[in-house]
């Protein structure tokens, strides 16, 4: 793996995605940082840090409190806020420096449970690794501390795990759950548009659709907890929701027909399970040859045969020499050398361009998005 | 006044200010390699991107096997080899080569020698020098934003002295029409800022100066070391002054020149005048002001409220250094004065709790607490000095009143505000 990236930036960190994880379910996030880390996720990562009341706050990690390892003095700044907000929960959010010094971060959140009562835990983040891992491990551990007690089985109930701002936009999320609701079923996007509420009743849920890499976790520890059934895809019209209903995933392994009749080559650049999904179901359904480049984290274990890791610039600029008829992705791949010899499908992935595409950002035909592809081939509408 | 007493940090979205990647964009033909966690260098590529800057920035993602393999300075060598390897090729090689590490950096005990050294031997043509994107020190002697000025200084040379005066401090020159540049120009002293050298040779004459003017307290440290290392003079012209300040302030700069002291009584008394006439027409209009968009936000009130205006809320981010709220708190106890690094500003917004969206807002920070899309985008390391900076600022607050801004606008860094 080449370590220098010359032409884009790094995926928004570990960290970030996992305060974005917990933004909207009323706890007490502590980024343990120098509040420079936090800067960049209000300014950068965070869509709905404007206006919001949400408690993400930094500790305020000065060089004496590392070097000294003043534990105390954050636990007690916890636990005065705690008492002056009375938030659903705490998590104690890491960053590079507790990180390198080892701190011990699970220990603090312990001790901040046994003084405020309250469900506290760690996600020992570092900023070495990218947000859907943050954003993994805080849902994953956000259900485990909140002890489900509601497993009551709630027909036509599903939960949609991994829906994170970096990934999808709110508009994307609500058509996505407006799809399922026009197949008879209540789909709940952890954590966009759900509550801390809702946390309770997830093990009550019929299944688990993970959307995105960020919810792979938390599906298997739900699938081991409480025996929940899962699937992983992001259904790009409706019959794949369907066929996610039924308990099929999108884009696994040998679970899913494709027919590559047209001499079509597609390449889908991005998160895994979205890029694969898209790949998969411009397969099935009009027959192109189309394949997922994983730039963010890869799981192997839901990969299929045309779902490939592009994990450093230098892959990514490889991928982009092969002759392809379309590629999908955020307009920033485009500054890579090689881009310029294909068309482009551009949508922006917040995860790798922040805003800076904002006014490109899909809102309509999200029902569809496998159709809107091909009727946008199909008028030869791209941007050269 | 909410006490500053240590707690939890709330950051709000107003972030006019510049970062590290606007900072070293002022060292023309110098790239800039980011030899840090992943993370810690996404908001500078991003920012880069934003201001079509990027390709001066790359980034080397130090990983966490690092931490613990004691090769770091290794690892930097062959990140920064790599770099300028493939900046040649391309016909770019730079004439410097600035290495950022990050926080973690004094924790793991890197050798900044060690890399400096080997990479100066192999390309003796070429400049190195490391930089500090560490906010873990912003609480000491040398926070970041005071060391990157130091370090952004760091190749100046002194092999003459010229008929020229250096600003700096802040991130942009002084206005062309400033009374200080234009008297100092009349005696054939032209002046220098990093923002206008379009070479490194440019960019290293800056040590043949005369004299440095500072014009924010962020610039300091650097004036006295390139006082000791080249015997480069300083004086200080913080940029918010008062009009008797101005006076006293540039008196000690021509004095230091050695040419006789400005007559800038009239402008002084033009100034006075004007804001008198201004603050009539704004008649109470209520002001806020932020801390974001000047050094001095008790001085700017008091001077203002002396003035006649209805400045009615200051919101500040921490105690400074060169301003005390005492003289103001003594005057105008009615003026409120909140800090809003605590928690509970993250509640301010939603609840409307100090909504005065009639209010004109001197920092996007004050804009965003009171709701006002009338506001001056000014940031604090790009405030001017003088006396027409002060007539500027004032026309500028009218401005807003006849020209809302959309409030979602303080998220975009720089955004409005000048040079960015």
């Amino acid at each position: 793996m080449n370590r220098l990236r010359m032409y884009l930036p790094n995926p928004a960190p570990d960290l970030d995605g996992a305060s974005s994880m917990l933004f909207e379910m009323g706890g007490l996030v502590v980024i343990h940082d120098a509040a420079g880390c936090i800067e960049n996720y209000t300014v950068y990562e965070e869509p709905r840090w404007f206006g919001a009341d949400s408690l993400i706050l930094s500790s305020g990690l000065t060089h004496m409190d590392a070097v000294l390892g003043d534990e105390e003095k954050l636990i007690s700044q916890i636990c005065e806020t705690v008492e002056d907000f009375k938030p659903n929960f705490v998590a104690i959010v890491g960053s590079p420096v507790p990180y390198t010094l080892g701190m011990d971060l699970d220990g603090m959140a312990y001790e901040v449970q046994q003084r405020i009562g309250l469900p506290a835990f760690a996600v020992p983040c570092g900023s070495f690794d990218i947000y859907d891992t943050g954003a993994a491990d805080a849902l994953q551990r956000l259900i485990k501390c909140t002890a489900l007690k509601d497993t009551i089985k709630k027909p036509k109930h599903i939960n949609l795990l991994g829906a994170l701002p970096m990934d999808f936009s709110s508009v994307q999320i609500a058509a996505l759950v407006n799809m399922f609701k026009e197949l008879g079923v209540t789909a709940h996007p952890f954590c966009m548009g759900t509550n801390f509420d809702d946390l309770f009743c997830i093990a009550g849920a019929e299944l688990n659709i993970t959307i995105s890499y960020s919810g792979i976790k938390a599906a298997r520890f739900l699938e081991k907890e409480y025996g929940m059934p899962w699937v992983y895809g992001f259904p790009c019209n409706k019959n794949q929701a369907e066929w996610l209903i039924k308990g099929h995933s999108i884009c696994g392994a040998d679970k899913f027909h494709c027919s590559k009749t047209k001499s079509m080559h597609c390449l889908v650049l991005g998160e895994q399970i979205v890029a694969s999904s898209l790949a998969a179901t411009l397969c099935k359904t009009y027959g192109w040859e189309a394949y997922a480049g994983v730039t963010m984290s890869f799981e192997k274990s839901i990969a299929n045969k045309d779902t490939f890791h592009l994990e450093d610039e230098e892959a990514i600029i490889e991928a982009l020499s092969k002759k392809w008829d379309i590629v999908i992705g955020d307009p920033l791949y485009r500054l890579l050398p090689n881009a310029e010899y294909n068309k482009w499908l551009e949508i922006p992935h917040a995860a790798l361009s922040s805003h800076i595409y904002k006014d490109k950002e899909l809102n309509e035909g999200l029902n569809d998005l496998s159709g809107m592809v091909y009727r946008f081939y199909e008028k030869s509408n791209f941007y050269f | 006044m909410t006490t500053c007493k240590e707690q939890l940090q709330y950051s709000s979205p107003a972030n006019g200010s510049w970062n590290l990647s606007h900072i070293c964009s002022l060292m023309p033909q110098t790239h800039i390699l980011f030899a840090v966690p992943l993370g810690c260098s996404r908001i500078i590529k991003l920012s880069a991107l934003e201001k079509g800057i990027a390709d001066r920035f790359w980034t080397l993602n130090i990983q966490n096997q690092d931490l613990v393999s004691g090769d770091i300075e290794k690892v930097i060598i062959e990140g920064a080899v790599q770099t300028i390897e493939r900046l040649t090729k391309a016909g770019r090689r730079p004439r410097a080569l600035m290495i950022f590490v990050s926080c973690i950096d004094e924790f793991i005990g890197c050798d900044h020698d060690v890399f400096l050294s080997e990479l100066r031997k192999r390309y003796p043509d070429m400049r190195f020098i490391d930089g500090f994107m560490n906010p873990i020190d912003r609480h000491t002697d040398l926070p970041p934003i005071v060391n990157i000025q130091n370090k952004l200084t760091a190749f100046w040379e002194r092999p003459k002295v010229v008929k020229a005066v250096n600003f700096i401090g802040s991130f942009l020159p002084p206005n062309e029409d400033n009374e200080l540049v234009e008297y100092l120009l009349s005696y054939g002293y032209k002046t220098c800022h990093m923002y206008t050298r379009r070479t490194f040779d440019e960019y290293i004459a800056m040590g043949e100066s005369a004299l440095n003017i500072v014009t924010h307290p962020a610039g300091v440290y650097a004036a006295k070391q390139i006082q000791g290392r080249l015997g480069q003079a300083w004086s200080e012209l913080f940029s918010f002054k008062t009009t008797d300040e101005l006076i006293d302030s540039y008196n000690r700069i021509c004095n230091m020149l050695c040419i006789p002291a400005p007559d800038f009584i009239k402008l002084k008394r033009q100034t006075s005048d004007y804001f008198i006439k201004k603050a009539t027409e704004f008649s109470g209009c209520p002001i806020v002001i932020s801390d974001s968009a000047t050094i001095k936000p008790y001085a700017l009130a008091l001077y203002l409220l002396d003035m006649g205006f209805s400045v009615k809320m200051i919101f500040v981010q921490g105690p400074s250094p060169i301003d005390k709220p005492d003289m103001l708190r003594q005057k105008y106890p009615e003026v409120k004065i909140y800090n809003v690094d605590s928690p509970k500003t993250a509640l301010i917004y939603k609840s409307r709790k100090y909504a005065l969206p009639e209010a004109v807002a001197v920092g996007e920070l004050a804009a965003y607490i009171c709701r006002s899309e009338h506001y001056v985008p000014q940031i604090a390391f790009c405030e001017q000095p003088g006396f027409r900076a002060l007539i500027k600022l004032i026309d500028q607050m009218e401005q807003s009143i006849k020209t809302p801004r959309p409030l979602e606008d303080i998220q975009i860094h720089g955004k409005g505000c000048c040079g960015l």
